[in-house]
């Protein structure tokens, strides 16, 4: 869907979320969103970098936690014998 | 007293009000302390088998590392001011030097409600992929 809005016009989606056109400078528009604490909003490209994040993230292999623990132990060593 | 074994299932499952980013259908993991620092944490999903996060707490790798959170974004723990615990996801899919932190959108825990959730933060400067490495 498409619609055409003017600087302060909004649009509202399912009762409860309404998207203002706050300003229009350019090629950049200010938009204004207004929506339940329970609706997350986000910018799409950071919403995918998230995403894929999390993604990479979930379940490493036993071997590279083995190696994380080895260095979270490590770390603290040094911090009491720094020459080591 | 409690069984003990019995009290760890039920005591550190969490409940997560808002996804982690990605994984939609997951709303229950329990979480568990991976040594004996308290510094490495698994979250692991109850409702999909092999599904694990490892968490950090950022302290001892990004000691300056304090966002601030606004109320609004951990609203729906109802944590009640209740203090809230804040651990980082890391990415270890190969070597240590290679390992990241994700500041950006980390997990915060109301750890007697029992709820959890995934903050973005608005402060958009702090990195998705902080190096662990270089922090110490």
């Amino acid at each position: 869907m498409i619609l055409t809005r003017r600087v302060g016009e909004s649009v509202v989606i399912d009762n409860n979320i309404i998207v203002t056109v706050v300003e229009v400078r350019g090629d950049a528009v200010r938009i204004g969103i207004d929506a339940p604490r329970s609706v997350d909003v986000h910018r799409e490209e950071v919403y995918r970098e998230l995403q894929e994040a999390n993604r990479q993230a979930a379940s490493p292999d036993s071997e590279a936690i083995e190696e994380l623990k080895t260095f979270v132990a490590g770390s603290s060593e040094s911090d009491t014998d720094p020459v080591t | 007293m409690l069984d003990a074994t019995e009290e760890t299932a039920r005591g550190n499952i969490v409940e997560f009000v808002s996804p982690i980013l990605g994984f939609a259908d997951e709303t229950s993991f329990a979480l568990a302390p991976l040594e004996e620092s308290g510094t490495l944490w698994s979250l692991t999903s109850t409702q999909t088998p092999g599904l694990t996060f490892v968490l950090a707490s950022p302290g001892p790798f990004f000691p300056d590392y304090a966002p601030a959170i606004e109320e609004s974004a951990v609203a729906g723990l109802s944590a009640n001011g209740e203090e809230l615990a804040l651990l980082v996801i890391l990415t270890v899919s190969g070597p240590i030097r290679t390992a990241t932190a994700n500041l950006m959108a980390p997990i915060v825990l109301a750890p007697n409600q029992h709820r959890g959730l995934q903050v973005v933060l608005a402060d958009e400067t702090l990195p998705l992929r902080a190096p662990l490495d270089s922090a110490g």
